[in-house]
């Protein structure tokens, strides 16, 4: 499907003297016959000529995501972003006995210096402010003199270990049990669907409380508390990955792999699971973007990290009532909340749309500027889409998404980020990986071949 | 204005046809003319690259892809080695028996539907068994009951003297590469994400015991075998033409040395040219290695240049079966008769354009 001939290359007589023939290796004689072998295997050879002038090389998924991704607008600025919370994170006030540079501990309470007031100013002298300073307690203090910078680190410390490990887990067992049912279908499928359906009914919340508490009584900090949230919010993957591979596996390269005799383990876990690795990646993303929600969910009602122990959600439902007269108390934590949310909301975002494959990078970029940041060039952009046959891609469709995910306090706060993109005609394109396919006007065989041809920037 | 690369269909339904090579018109004229007295090399060659009415054996394309000595060895060991151990001979029974097949499938709302309905056939080591018949004639599900991909409602498969689709699955996979199959879309057939070398490496015999260089050297004379280079090695299925990839995909059946390959319209999706070459290959293969072949066509022509036997299948029962040459000469069932009659033919007849006639009478 993907060899359209294209008429102006076939009758570019050029494209064949361009290109050497290679049966003129395995001619048996140099007279009438040969010459004859040769212009027979032309016809083939300026098909290859063709590919190969479009394609020049074939690039592995892997490349084309990563060449993708770079040039994603919010993606890499918040994948650096990212970085460096996590290297301030942890560097700061150390971790597991290593200690940091900031030599003040969450742990520890000192007199309370000119209110609690943080001493960070940021605005130079001349601009009229105080100057540009790092100070005693850049962050300020709280209620006991403890250093609140020290605290929001180690908060920060915690959500990005809850981010990772729930991360991991809940990828790990969705992507299996997905992948599992998905293969084997049958009474398999309906057991583990069954399964998942059991813990998508439960209240999400009330759940991760529940188990929360009883492993707070574990004292092995916040790491238990972690798996136990990856054990209950891998329910959305397991059905994606689930419905990627119902479709894959009537595949015919799924067939012959059976058909040479693979096991079922080797064909899920070299044919079936690489197939799905984008929808796996991008959920992945977004399951750590609401698992950092809800476990600061937790913490704020009491449920998961319990002080002395410092987390972003406990710090917030500890001061909620200084909102009025130290606000910092409130904002430090919520503020790096929201970014390191949104930046990993942003991170599946550009995720999303390196791996989709009909996704072009001309394409691509328009759409970016024009979704993430919800502002300008909208109008233009759909005149745009509708004067290019193809444009429609990511303009106009908008699928309903909010279906698709777990009703979770993290999903709608994700999606209230999102629906900002829908209100200025965005791109909405959550499990396009599953639906695109049959979409008529995203069906762009060429698109990747195009892409290739993008000049690199 | 037609434009096909299907000789016979143009044939059939242009007044005038123009011959195109490389980007120029090389012959044009009336159909009778061009088909029936072609002026230009490029017209001749073409038309003795269509496989109807051709006999069994004969060469269509003017290069034959051949197959390298150590793939040749390879298989030769595997197929020795086989008789030793299992102690059966080639000839106690057919290399391929279904008896009595059956598939029923369900619709959604819960009528039946057969898609295969008693067919039995057998198929003897070193020839082939043609399956022909329009689409939705279940053609393609008894394929899918040969490679055991569908079990079937009832009847069953027998292979190399032993039960197969009776089987489970864990009993059948070791001797699965023992049958290979060659599917009509090549590219569905890949995995997008493998190279060239990933999907003939993991096809080899005993790929797994082999170095990582001395099995890049099999998948290349693999790949040399049916036409192809290492330039290809790297190479996504995406990235590659049709007949490539139908190539390759002949080259994947083959790394497993297998004694039957099921070739579910293996060259529907290719022009004449390359389609000549492939069943060349694959005719010569079936010399070389007394393969078995399954073949599964809608295109009469190409059938009855390979078949040794054929099915005709209509709604998934079998309406006629007998000696290729008897079906296609004497037709005794009416859908076959109007099988016959439907498919489009160069009108020219069988006896202009035979290898002898043509080549000697114009120069």
């Amino acid at each position: 499907m993907h060899n359209d001939i294209d008429p102006r290359d076939e009758q570019d007589p050029k494209t064949m003297d361009e290109n050497p023939s290679r049966t003129a290796t395995t001619m048996r004689d140099g007279t009438g016959p040969s010459q004859q072998a040769v212009d027979m295997a032309n016809l083939a050879e300026v098909e290859d000529a063709k590919l190969r002038q479009k394609t020049g090389k074939s690039y592995s998924q892997g490349q084309m995501v990563l060449r993708k991704f770079r040039n994603h607008k919010a993606a890499m600025p918040s994948a650096v972003f990212l970085v460096l919370i996590f290297i301030l994170a942890f560097s700061s006030i150390g971790w597991a006995g290593i200690p940091g540079w900031w030599d003040k501990s969450y742990l520890t309470s000192s007199t309370v210096v000119d209110g609690g007031a943080p001493t960070l100013s940021l605005v130079p002298q001349w601009l009229g402010g105080e100057g540009i300073r790092w100070g005693e307690h850049p962050f300020g203090q709280d209620n006991t003199g403890k250093d609140y910078f020290a605290l929001v680190m180690r908060g920060t410390q915690q959500s990005l270990i809850i981010a990772l490990v729930v991360g991991l887990v809940s990828t790990v067992i969705g992507a299996t049990i997905g992948a599992i049912a998905g293969y084997f279908r049958g009474w398999i499928d309906s057991l583990l669907m069954r399964l998942t359906d059991l813990i998508i009914v439960i209240p999400l919340l009330v759940l991760a409380a529940v188990l929360g508490r009883m492993t707070s009584s574990l004292d092995a900090g916040i790491i238990p508390l972690a798996v136990v949230l990856g054990l209950v919010t891998w329910t959305s993957l397991a059905r994606l990955v689930r419905g990627e591979v119902l479709s894959l596996r009537e595949k015919e390269f799924v067939a012959a792999s059976v058909a040479m005799g693979a096991h079922p383990a080797r064909v899920i876990g070299r044919h079936l699971l690489p197939n799905t690795i984008g929808v796996i990646v991008v959920n992945a993303t977004f399951a750590i973007a609401s698992a950092i929600l809800l476990e600061t969910s937790l913490s704020f009602l009491g449920f998961g990290v319990q002080a002395p122990e410092s987390s972003l959600g406990l710090l917030i439902s500890q001061y909620q009532n200084a909102f009025t007269t130290r606000p910092w108390l409130f904002w430090w934590p919520g503020m790096l909340i929201l970014a390191i949310a949104l930046s990993v909301n942003f991170l599946g975002d550009g995720l999303r749309d390196a791996f989709d494959p009909r996704q072009g990078a001309r394409t691509a970029r328009r759409n970016r500027r024009l979704g993430t940041f919800g502002i300008s060039g909208r109008d233009k952009a759909l005149d745009r889409a509708a004067t290019e046959t193809s444009a429609g891609a990511g303009g106009r469709d908008v699928p309903a998404t909010a279906a698709l995910r777990p009703t979770t306090t993290s999903a709608e706060l994700r999606d209230e980020i999102h629906s900002d993109d829908e209100r200025h005609g965005g791109p909405r394109r959550h499990g396009d990986h599953r639906k695109g396919r049959n979409r008529p006007d995203g069906d762009r065989p060429d698109e990747d071949r195009r892409d290739d041809q993008e000049p690199r920037d | 204005m037609l434009i096909s690369h299907d000789l016979a269909v143009v044939g059939q339904l242009a007044d005038r046809i123009a011959v195109m090579q490389s980007g120029s018109i090389v012959e044009t004229g009336p159909s009778a003319e061009v088909l029936g007295s072609p002026a230009h090399e490029y017209t001749k060659r073409l038309l003795r690259a269509v496989p109807t009415d051709r006999p069994r054996g004969t060469t269509l394309s003017e290069q034959p892809v051949s197959i390298s000595a150590r793939q040749h060895r390879l298989i030769e060991s595997r197929q020795r080695d086989d008789r030793d151990v299992a102690g059966r001979g080639p000839a106690t029974e057919p290399l391929l028996v279904g008896t009595d097949l059956r598939k029923v499938y369900r619709n959604p709302d819960r009528s039946e539907r057969v898609a295969v309905a008693d067919v039995s056939f057998s198929l003897n080591r070193g020839s082939t068994l043609g399956i022909v018949g329009e689409s939705g004639s279940g053609k393609s599900t008894v394929a899918r009951m040969v490679l055991g991909l569908t079990p079937p409602d009832a009847g069953a498969v027998r292979f190399r003297g032993g039960d197969w689709s009776a089987l489970s699955e864990q009993q059948r996979r070791p001797d699965r590469r023992r049958m290979a199959s060659v599917y009509q879309d090549p590219l569905g057939s890949f995995d997008p994400q493998w190279t060239v070398e990933q999907v003939l490496a993991d096809a080899l015999i005993d790929g797994g015991a082999l170095s990582r260089s001395d099995r890049q050297d099999e998948v290349v004379e693999l790949l040399e075998a049916v036409g192809l280079g290492s330039a290809h090695l790297r190479r996504r299925p995406l990235s590659l033409s049709g007949g490539q990839r139908q190539r390759i995909a002949i080259a994947r059946a083959l790394a497993s040395g297998p004694e039957l390959i099921v070739c579910d319209e293996p060259v529907s999706a290719l022009d004449v040219s390359i389609q000549a070459q492939v069943l060349d290959l694959l005719d010569e293969l079936q010399r070389e290695f007394t393969l078995s072949y399954l073949f599964i066509s809608h295109d009469l022509g190409v059938i009855q240049h390979v078949s040794d036997e054929i099915l005709v299948l209509r709604q998934g029962r079998v309406v006629e079966a007998g000696r290729a040459q008897e079906v296609f000469t004497d037709p005794t069932h009416p859908y076959t008769q109007s099988l016959l009659a439907a498919a489009p033919r160069l009108a020219t007849g069988s006896t202009r354009h035979t290898p002898t006639v043509e080549a000697g009478a114009r120069p």
